[in-house]
Order: structure tokens, then sequence, then C-alpha cells
């Protein structure tokens, strides 16, 4: 798009098959650093599967093929010599239902930098303050960190899920409606941690609140039945797409 | 379900709001009427059609208020009701204009005035097709109509200036004319105004046809 240089991911023509099934058809789109790029689009258009393939999530799912070019820092996420686990750390995700670990806050956020081999209790400790605050959860766990994670609220559930995500330092965050399981109030706690986390992090969020997406993001990708139909910077797609599909999906008029 | 009562209630706002540029116009052929003949009982049918005008005001706002807090309407929904919004205050100044015009008529009528400037005439005129090309581009999206409407403006300020210099030159001259210039001077004053208004109307509909912010003024 306008800096190409700036591109954390580049999705160059990519088309994905479940076996027979053709999910994604030459999709193309620019992830800009330091930005919100928010996908929307009708339930099945593929928004889901072009997120989940930026971090090779759709590996384990059987007979899924991918073709094209999906490249993070001018490396092909799917070339032969890729490390699939450090793709996974550099980009990780969020997903619709928050998923903690059944065991404490503390262990939840520093499992991750155990496996990926720090051992250190103080630094370890450091992570876990530092992620616990970046995902402004702080505050209201800090004195129940050996608590059971599953005794949070669903929005403070989905928040320790952002902070074990950043845990292992990623540089981007993949988010797949985060928020549709949350109440309003934790919703808008979502989406100003979401405005604060794009100030050190990349973020890609996938949602089907339209206002989410025009509040939130600096670009948005518009997808039906598989194929990218416009992609532009966010306040263009809502105030005067140049396809009238656009138009007619975010109005409300089909999907 | 939720769809179909939002372009219901997004029609009957248009519908509405088409409703008010109709009154608001035939307000202003009258009020030229009105002046062109100095007819005081056509200037008063105007005067009292602004309490109407005032009604759909607050009719039209409240209702497209309504539709953004029920239906949070999107891109061309979002451009229509927002420049609904900004258009009806527009017109609503128009139509005060009228009155104005209206009032002034009457007064200058009572005062045994016979007839009405050529130029201010003009002016009048001017004032209704710039009131119509914005009520039509309301209903039919037309906006290739508002090319003409930067020029008329543009001549409704040469006009006003005519006025103005005519006015002041017969006042040094009889003195005894100068409260009938003044309300001369006054309804240029308001058709000009009236002229500056349609161009934002126009500007404001130009961007809720094709999303471009555009200048006539």
């Amino acid at each position: 798009m306008v800096m190409i240089m700036d591109n954390v991911i580049d999705i160059q023509n990519v088309n994905l098959w479940y076996g027979d099934h053709q999910a994604l058809f030459d999709v193309s789109m620019p992830v800009q650093k330091n930005k919100v790029t928010a996908l929307i689009g009708p339930s099945g258009c593929g928004k889901s599967t072009l997120i989940r393939s930026i971090n090779r999530m759709n590996d384990l799912i059987d007979g899924c093929r991918v073709e094209g070019r999906m490249m993070f820092h001018g490396e092909d996420i799917y070339g032969p010599g890729t490390d699939v686990i450090k793709v996974r750390k550099k980009i990780g995700m969020i997903f619709q239902k928050p998923n903690p670990f059944p065991m404490s806050v503390r262990d939840n956020i520093t499992y991750g930098p155990k496996i990926h081999g720090i051992t250190d209790k103080d630094k370890l400790e450091e992570i876990l303050e530092k992620s616990l605050r970046e995902a402004a959860l702080w505050e209201e766990v800090k004195d129940r960190l050996d608590k059971s994670a599953m005794s949070l609220s669903g929005g403070q559930q989905q928040r320790l899920c952002i902070a074990r995500t950043l845990a292992v330092s990623p540089e981007v965050i993949l988010m797949d409606e985060p928020t549709s399981a949350l109440d309003p109030i934790a919703t808008s706690k979502i989406e100003d941690l979401i405005t604060e986390l794009v100030k050190e992090y990349t973020v890609v969020i996938v949602t089907h609140n339209m206002q989410q997406a025009a509040r939130i993001s600096d670009y948005t990708g518009f997808m039906y039945i598989g194929e990218m139909v416009e992609f532009d910077k966010t306040d263009k797609i809502f105030q005067n797409p140049s396809k009238e599909m656009t138009d007619r999906y975010i109005s409300g008029r089909f999907g | 379900m939720r769809m179909k009562r939002f372009i219901e209630d997004l029609n009957n706002l248009v519908g509405t709001t088409n409703g008010f540029g109709n009154l608001v116009l035939s307000m202003a052929e009258r009020s030229v009427y009105a002046m062109n003949n100095l007819d005081a009982e056509v200037a008063k049918s105007v005067m009292d059609d602004y309490a109407q005008v005032d009604y759909l005001d607050g009719l039209i706002e409240e209702e497209a208020l309504r539709i953004l807090m029920l239906f949070q309407p999107m891109v061309s929904d979002m451009r229509m009701v927002a420049v609904i919004l900004k258009t009806i205050t527009y017109m609503e100044r128009i139509g005060k204009y009228c009155y104005n015009v209206a009032k002034a008529v009457i007064y200058l009528s009572d005062a045994g005035v016979k007839r009405s400037y050529k130029n201010i005439s003009a002016m009048g005129e001017l004032a209704v097709d710039m009131i119509r090309m914005v009520t039509e581009t309301m209903k039919d999206r037309d906006i290739t109509r508002f090319e003409e409407i930067s020029a008329k403006d543009q001549k409704m300020d040469e006009l006003r200036d005519l006025v103005l210099n005519k006015s002041v030159e017969y006042m040094s001259r009889d003195p005894c004319c100068v409260d009938v210039c003044t309300y001369f001077i006054s309804i240029s004053k308001f058709f000009e105004r009236i002229g500056d208004h349609a161009c934002k109307s126009a500007e404001k509909i130009t961007y809720m046809v094709n999303g471009k912010r555009v200048n006539y003024n």
C-alpha cells in the first residue's frame, strides 16, 4: 500500500483449500507495522481462515493447502525452512472465547516464557508484571496471582489471554472476534487495550461489529466468499467505499 | 426485521425532509411573488407558514437522532442521515429569510410603495432557482445540477452590491426614502443569505451522493 517498507506482513495472491473446497481466492493484503488492520465480512467469507493462516494455525487442519506468498518481514511464512514455532511466537493469537489454561494467573503468563527457555525466577516475575500491565489487568489481579484463572470474569480472562500472548514478546497479535463473547464494558476495555497495544505491536482483528472495526482500526479489508472485495483506509471504507458491495454489506443490506 | 424497519424509517425521514424542502421552496416562491407585486396577503401566508418550518425542523431532527440511536447507520445511510441533519438547518434558515422578506413586503406595502426594484426581483428569482436545485437534487440525486450553483451565487452577490449602491444613491438624494430603501437593502441581504445557504446545502448533498467534499461558495 502506501509504504511497502512498513509492512510487517504482506499477503500476496493467497489461495487456500480445505481438501477440495477452496476457501480463499487470490487474496492479497498488506499489514502495516503499528497499525490495526480489521477484516470484516459475512460468516463463511474466509476472514477467520485468512487470519488463522497468518500464523499457520490452519496447519492443524487435515487437507488444508495454501498457495501464494505470505511474507513476514520479507520471509515466506510457508517457506520450506520456516520454524513454525517461531512464527507462532512472533505472531500471537487471541480467540473469540477466552481460553485461559486451567491453572493460576501466574502460571498462565509464565507458561510461554518457560517453554521458550526462560527459567530465571526474577525474569519470569518481571515478564509477569509487564505483560499483565500491558494488558491492563495488573491492578485487578495483582493480589490474586496464585488464584485460578478460571475464577476471573470473561473480560478479565480475555485480557489474561492477551497478557499470555504478550509474555512471549510477539510482534503481531491476531484477534479472531476477541469481544463477541463479552459484555459492552468488557468490550470497551479490550478496544481501549487494542488502541494502546498498537503503539508497540501490530494488530490484525476479525470482527462482526462494524462500529468496532470503524472505531479501532486503521485499515479494513472487506471479504466475501473467499475474496478480498475491498481493502483501504478504514475511514474510506466506512464513509465512502469504492465498491457498491462494501457499502451494502456495511450498511446491513446483506450478510 | 430490523433492516426492514430501518429502511422504512429512513424512507419516512427522506419523505418528510422532501416535504420540508417543498414547503420552503413554496414560501420562497410566494415571498418573491409578494415582493414583486407588493402583495401583503400573500406575504402574510408566508409568515404564517414559518411555524410549520420550525415544527418540521424539530421533528426531522428528532427522527434522525432516533434513527442514529436505534440503527447506527453506516456508509451511504450514515451520509444520508448526517446530511439531512445539516440540510434542515440550512432550510430552516432559508424559511426564516423568506419570513423576513414577507415581513418587509408588508411594511413596504403599508408605506404605499407600489413597485420593487428590478434587481431585487432578479435576486428573488435566483434565490428560488437555487432552492429548487437543492430540493430537486435531494429527490433525484442528480448533482450535475449543481454545476451552475456557484455562478448563480456570484450573480446574487453582484446584484446585492448593485441594490446597495443604488439605494445609497437614492437615500443621499432624498432622505425621505431612507426607511423604504433600508427595507430594500434588507431584502437584498435576505436573498443573498438564502443563496449562501442553498450553496452550503448543495455541498452537503453532493457529499451525501458521492462521498466527496466540494466547495460551491
